[in-house]
């Protein structure tokens, strides 16, 4: 961990610095700070759309982010908000430590974890923001390192996973990830022995502890039912991976090169390569998983890297050098110095947080009665979810809205086939569009739609004639 | 004896593995679109007595740029066979792809027992599952094959029929580019590997020779440059044609490609020789780059996991390898019959893919008139003015030829960014080539004077009424 501490270092000062300057006004932060408002009043946790939306009100809904939107809502600004966000930040490090440290428990040498912590941390770069996901991260680590325990600490995994329930669906990887690790271990035993017996316990309490959450059975049937939901055509993280995704390139791609060129399989061991094999088809399969495959694949593949190549072999054991000490602590203490300079820069220097799409959003909310609003891009209507007398045709939480919605909304967004038909029908009566689209070239040439506000990045479109409902 | 009877268990399973490829080939779709195109290129060739170097009037964009006749032997050949009758491209195209298969059988038999290599080549068919058609440009992946098994030999005679097959491949098409590209893989291969002196020097050698290869084209010196851009793994061509590997090639991008991959993992493709990992990255990053040469992926790395797993399969046990055992024979016999079954089903129930943009493009021209087209695809236009010569496009499929100032506007038209309309006038264009099922068939349906005039499959046509 020597020279890894180091690479750790830099990265959090960058993910604190993301974090930090990260917009506050995001679409999705403001539906889960209303998320959070709303259990914190109601006492409950909501399990339906309700009239925030008038595309699909009372469809049902697993706000999986509950535990996470809470502590969002408690952050809305100043202090609070730097604590949240760094908090956030310091479990997308606190992932890449564990996963280093995991690498090194494997035999890994210095050097090897310390570049494949820096390919690992690239892989987290794109999917980072102060989301609920980045919480998981180090479950995800912290679990699969588990997986190994040889002692009854193994059962942490159990508690883990319950824990993992409660921030992010993804916890439904829990039992998979166990279950494929019993898998290996019947291979690697030709039959049930110990190590099977510990696995398969492993993943029948894998299996209870993510029910142990507000929506019990419900989130691991939520997570299962997004693998075959079409509505994830529309939504560009779930695309599949390719070189374009600098995550990839630089990050997860690297890792993947290391570990089909060295191969990771050690002899007689199948759970490792198993686990790392379902990951490596999820980071094909779409570029969501580009995170959570470098968080895997790190200790996996920094021993293969230290096997293989003389120049990262494990040094011969002896006495620490000066040189050793200071690399072992030197560097990473005048990094992680620096880390603190940048962020402590940042919290006194940030402009006050401003949202992305909410100017036009503010213009629309301050214009008398109800309004029916599309955003062009679904996210930024997550600003106006909660808004007294604005009501969405789709928003950030995306899951919940039925196939149709999003169908519907594809045809507007490209402006194809009955596109006016379906405006008209779904009762829209404001969109808002990015100046310049399509959708905004064509509302400009229909009649029954005026502008009602524009900026550099953004315009309003208001249905003629209507200046809100009631 | 052993050796001769394991040959005669694994005849049958090469048989079947063959015959999947053929039926593959025989039951897929033809890419009718790019047998258009290939075909007008050689009709071209043959009408005009010489090799054509220059775009011609059937572009309005950039009329006389030079192209260089970049793949004017592939467009020569396609118009021979293809004057044979349609069953003469899929006999041509199965016996390019079994020719494709036996090379990589033989460049896998060199370090890996039989069975092992057998499941080598039926991998590779999976590469290749979206090639397996006429026009699906299976000849690169044979070409690739042919040329990695004369690398792989020694001897300075190697240099010499490496630079002729060169020349073929870079006259036949532009990826032949990728021949000096795999040749200085395997020379840097051969330095890293501290082979003989001799040896280097003959892998450098072929490197020199393929390179100069790339010479003998009708683009003379041009060529690597105009190759390099038309092999489309440029970024630079974001927007104006399809890279993703899943996008270009999704049937081999889900099942073949992947498999590869974990089949890496699991043994380790470049752990034998330097020279190895050399050929897995770069094959890899040809692979993502662009979907179209998962087929040449194939071909160049199924040697390589059939070297790792032969290695990591034989350490097991003192009874050798694991393909000399019966059973495990049988089970590697499944496998490959497995991955040729899958590549033959897969192919078959892919939808077929008539040339759509043909259609549009015959319905344009049956007024008589001349038009100048815009198409939203670049290819879609290499369709159209391949199917008549009444139609002037503004830009086809040889973006590799087009000033970068061309391009932009294509794009910019393409994604309906600033004046459009503006830029459609400006450039006289009266018809548009378009996916129904997007903003510019809606945008440009409603401008006053623009006029549906058919749709085929996902495309609309629209002209401007005089």
């Amino acid at each position: 961990m020597r020279y890894a501490w180091l690479v750790i270092a830099i990265f959090a000062a960058r993910f604190a610095s993301t974090a930090i300057a990260y917009p506050a006004g995001d679409g999705d932060l403001a539906w889960q700070r209303w998320l959070g408002a709303t259990i914190l009043h109601a006492h409950a946790i909501p399990r339906a759309l309700g009239s925030e939306t008038f595309s699909a009100p009372g469809a049902a809904w697993v706000p999986q982010e509950w535990a996470f939107s809470l502590a969002a809502d408690a952050a809305r600004s100043g202090l609070a908000w730097y604590l949240f966000a760094g908090g956030v930040a310091l479990a997308a490090v606190a992932a890449l430590a564990i996963s280093a440290r995991h690498a090194e428990a494997r035999g890994a040498s210095p050097r090897a974890v310390a570049l494949c912590t820096a390919f690992a941390g690239f892989a987290l770069f794109e999917s980072f923001g102060v989301r609920a996901q980045v919480l998981a991260w180090p479950l995800v680590a912290a679990f699969i390192w588990a997986l190994e325990w040889e002692s009854p600490w193994c059962y942490a995994a159990w508690p883990l996973a319950a824990l993992w329930s409660n921030l992010h669906a993804s916890a439904m990887l829990a039992p998979v990830l166990a279950g494929i690790a019993t898998g290996g271990a019947l291979l690697e035993e030709r039959g049930f022995g110990p190590r099977s017996r510990r696995y398969a316990a492993l993943t029948g309490g894998a299996l209870v502890a993510i029910c142990c959450n507000p929506f019990g059975w419900h989130l691991p049937a939520y997570a299962l039912s997004l693998f075959g939901n079409p509505i994830k055509n529309y939504i560009s993280e779930w695309k599949v991976t390719d070189l374009d995704d600098l995550s990839f390139a630089f990050g997860a791609l690297p890792l993947l090169l290391i570990g089909t060129i060295y191969g990771v399989r050690r002899a007689g061991r199948w759970s490792e390569l198993l686990i790392l094999g379902a990951f490596t088809f999820l980071l094909l399969s779409a570029a969501r998983n580009v995170g959570l495959f470098g968080l895997v694949a790190l200790p996996l593949v920094a021993p293969a890297l230290s096997r293989s190549v003389g120049f990262f072999a494990a040094p011969a054991p002896g006495p620490p050098t000066r040189a050793d000490r200071m690399a072992a602590f030197g560097l990473p203490a005048v990094a992680l110095g620096l880390a603190a300079v940048v962020a402590v820069e940042l919290v006194r220097t940030a402009p006050p947080p401003t949202g992305l799409a909410n100017a036009p959003l503010a213009a629309l909310a301050a214009l008398p009665g109800e309004h029916r609003v599309l955003c062009a891009d679904f996210a930024w209507c997550g600003l106006a979810v909660g808004e007294p007398r604005v009501r969405v045709f789709l928003d950030g939480r995306a899951d919940p809205y039925p196939p149709a919605v999003w169908s519907d909304f594809a045809q507007i967004v490209r402006v194809a086939g009955d596109w006016r038909e379906i405006l008209a029908r779904r009762d829209v009566d404001a969109v808002v569009v990015k100046t310049g689209a399509s959708l905004d070239q064509a509302l400009a040439l229909e009649r029954g739609w005026r502008a009602a506000y524009a900026d550099k990045t953004y315009r309003l479109w208001l249905r003629s004639g209507t200046r809100g409902r009631g | 004896m052993a050796r001769g009877s394991s040959e005669a268990a694994l005849r049958p399973v090469r048989i079947l593995v063959w015959a999947a490829v053929a039926a593959t080939v025989a039951l897929r779709a033809p890419d009718a679109g790019a047998l258009a195109v290939a075909r007008a290129a050689g009709a071209r060739v043959v009408l005009e007595g010489r090799v054509p170097v220059r775009l011609g009037l059937d572009v309005f964009g950039a009329p006389g740029a030079w192209d260089g006749g970049l793949g004017w032997l592939g467009g020569l050949t396609v118009w021979l066979v293809s004057a044979a009758g349609p069953a003469a491209a899929t006999l041509t195209t199965a016996l390019t792809a079994l020719l494709a298969l036996w090379l990589v059988e033989l460049r896998a038999r060199e370090r890996a027992p039989g069975a092992v290599a057998l499941v080598a080549t039926a991998f590779a068919a999976l590469c290749a599952a979206d090639a397996l058609r006429p026009g699906g440009a299976i000849e690169n992946a044979a070409f690739a094959a042919a040329l990695l098994l004369l690398l792989e030999r020694p001897g300075p005679r190697r240099a010499l029929w490496s630079a002729a097959l060169a020349v073929v491949w870079c006259n036949a098409s532009p990826a032949g580019l990728l021949a000096p590209a795999l040749a200085a893989v395997a020379a840097l291969g051969a330095h890293l590997e501290r082979r003989l002196p001799a040896e280097r020097r003959d892998a450098w050698l072929a490197f020199a020779a393929t390179a100069l290869a790339t010479l003998a084209t009708p683009a003379g010196w041009t060529f690597p440059a105009l190759a390099y851009e038309a092999l489309r793994v440029d970024r630079a061509l974001d927007g104006l044609v399809p890279y993703h590997p899943a996008d270009v090639s999704d049937l081999a991008y889900r099942t073949g490609f992947v498999l590869a991959v974990l089949a890496a993992l699991t043994f380790g493709a470049g752990r034998l020789r330097p020279g190895d990992a050399l050929l897995w990255t770069a094959a890899l990053l040809l692979a993502l780059a662009n979907g179209s040469y998962l087929a040449i992926f194939g071909v160049v790395v199924a040697p390589l996991l059939a070297a790792s797993a032969a290695e990591a399969l034989g350490k097991r046990g003192p009874a050798g390898p694991l393909a000399r055992g019966p059973g495990a024979r049988a089970v590697l016999a499944a496998a490959a019959l497995v991955f040729a079954l899958a590549a033959a089903l897969g192919g078959a129930l892919r939808p077929a893919a008539p040339a759509d943009a043909s259609v549009l493009a015959r319905t344009l021209a049956a007024d008589g008139r001349g038009h100048r087209l815009f198409c939203a695809v670049v290819d879609w236009c290499s369709e159209a003015a391949a199917a008549s010569p009444r139609i002037s496009v503004f830009v086809d499929g040889r973006v590799e030829a087009y000033p970068a100032a061309v391009l932009t506007e294509q794009r910019d038209l393409a994604g309906l960014k600033g004046d459009w309309r503006g830029r459609l006038a400006g450039r006289r264009i009266d018809a548009v080539l378009v996916r129904r099922d997007r903003a510019f068939a809606t945008l440009v349906g409603s401008r006053p004077g623009w006029s549906p005039a058919g749709t085929a499959g996902n495309l609309a046509l629209y002209v401007r009424r005089p």
